[in-house]
């Protein structure tokens, strides 16, 4: 597979910023085993390449303070554009699991995110729901919905609260500690699933801490 | 992003004494949340 005249393409200023995605190629290398070099030259249209790269995998590591969480961030494709154009935000997905059992409150750490003060929450990768501030409450609430859980019998009960809030006023104010909170009138056990999706301005590196 | 040991990381930074004060912080917070004193 000879890949050279690829340099020369670069050179000839024949680098392009967008492209139609059904009608574009790509080269690709075929594994072939009875090639010399190993590989066959082929192409793939930009549409199907897109199509089979799925949502990375994710690997859940079990939380230091709190060890019935785990939880994971994961950079994910697309950004959010102010409408004055100016600030840009990359999005990360914060995944996890946590068991709740024998109490009727809980608040337990998911993990801390670091290296941006500014930091929104997104839900389901498109919809801001409110932007952090210095104090708990606003995003807390906006997040807030009530679930089913089960009690010390076996029976269902509605919790009174069960969100995720973002408190960034604990060590320092690019320090995110994102906490599981839910309560109910009485003792529950539950499996949850934590999946929400956060977006920082482009350019600080930030990393998740659990 | 493969730091993920949120205790590792706070000693480095703020040394011990420092994360037993954190840590005792954010458990007073997490206690007044869970009380229902938002």
């Amino acid at each position: 597979m000879d890949i050279l005249n690829f340099i020369s393409w670069i050179k000839g200023r024949r680098v392009v910023t967008s492209v139609d995605p059904a009608k574009t190629l790509i080269p690709v290398g075929l594994k072939d085993n009875r090639r010399d070099d190993g590989y066959l030259a082929s192409a793939i249209t930009v549409t199907d390449l897109a199509n089979q790269l799925g949502e990375p995998s994710v690997t859940f590591v079990q939380g230091t303070f709190d060890p019935q969480v785990q939880a994971t961030m994961t950079p994910i494709p697309g950004t959010i554009t102010y409408a004055n154009g100016l600030v840009v935000f990359d999005r990360y997905r914060v995944q996890g699991t946590a068991y709740l059992s024998g109490a009727a409150s809980y608040a337990y750490l998911i993990g801390v995110v670091v290296g941006s003060t500014p930091l929104l929450r997104v839900r389901e990768d498109s919809t801001i729901l409110a932007t952090d501030t210095n104090v708990y409450d606003t995003v807390a609430s906006a997040m807030n919905f009530n679930v089913l859980v089960k009690d010390g019998t076996g029976a269902l009960i509605s919790t009174l609260s069960a969100f995720i809030a973002d408190d960034n006023t604990i060590s320092s104010p690019d320090e995110h500690w994102f906490t599981l909170v839910m309560t109910a009138g009485a003792p529950f056990s539950a499996d949850v699933s934590i999946d929400f999706t956060i977006a920082v301005p482009q350019g600080p590196v930030i990393e998740f801490f659990n | 992003m493969k730091k993920t040991n949120l205790k590792q990381y706070l000693l480095a930074k703020y040394g011990k004494r420092e994360l037993e004060i954190l840590a005792k912080l954010f458990s007073q917070k997490m206690k007044y949340i869970e009380q229902g004193k938002k």
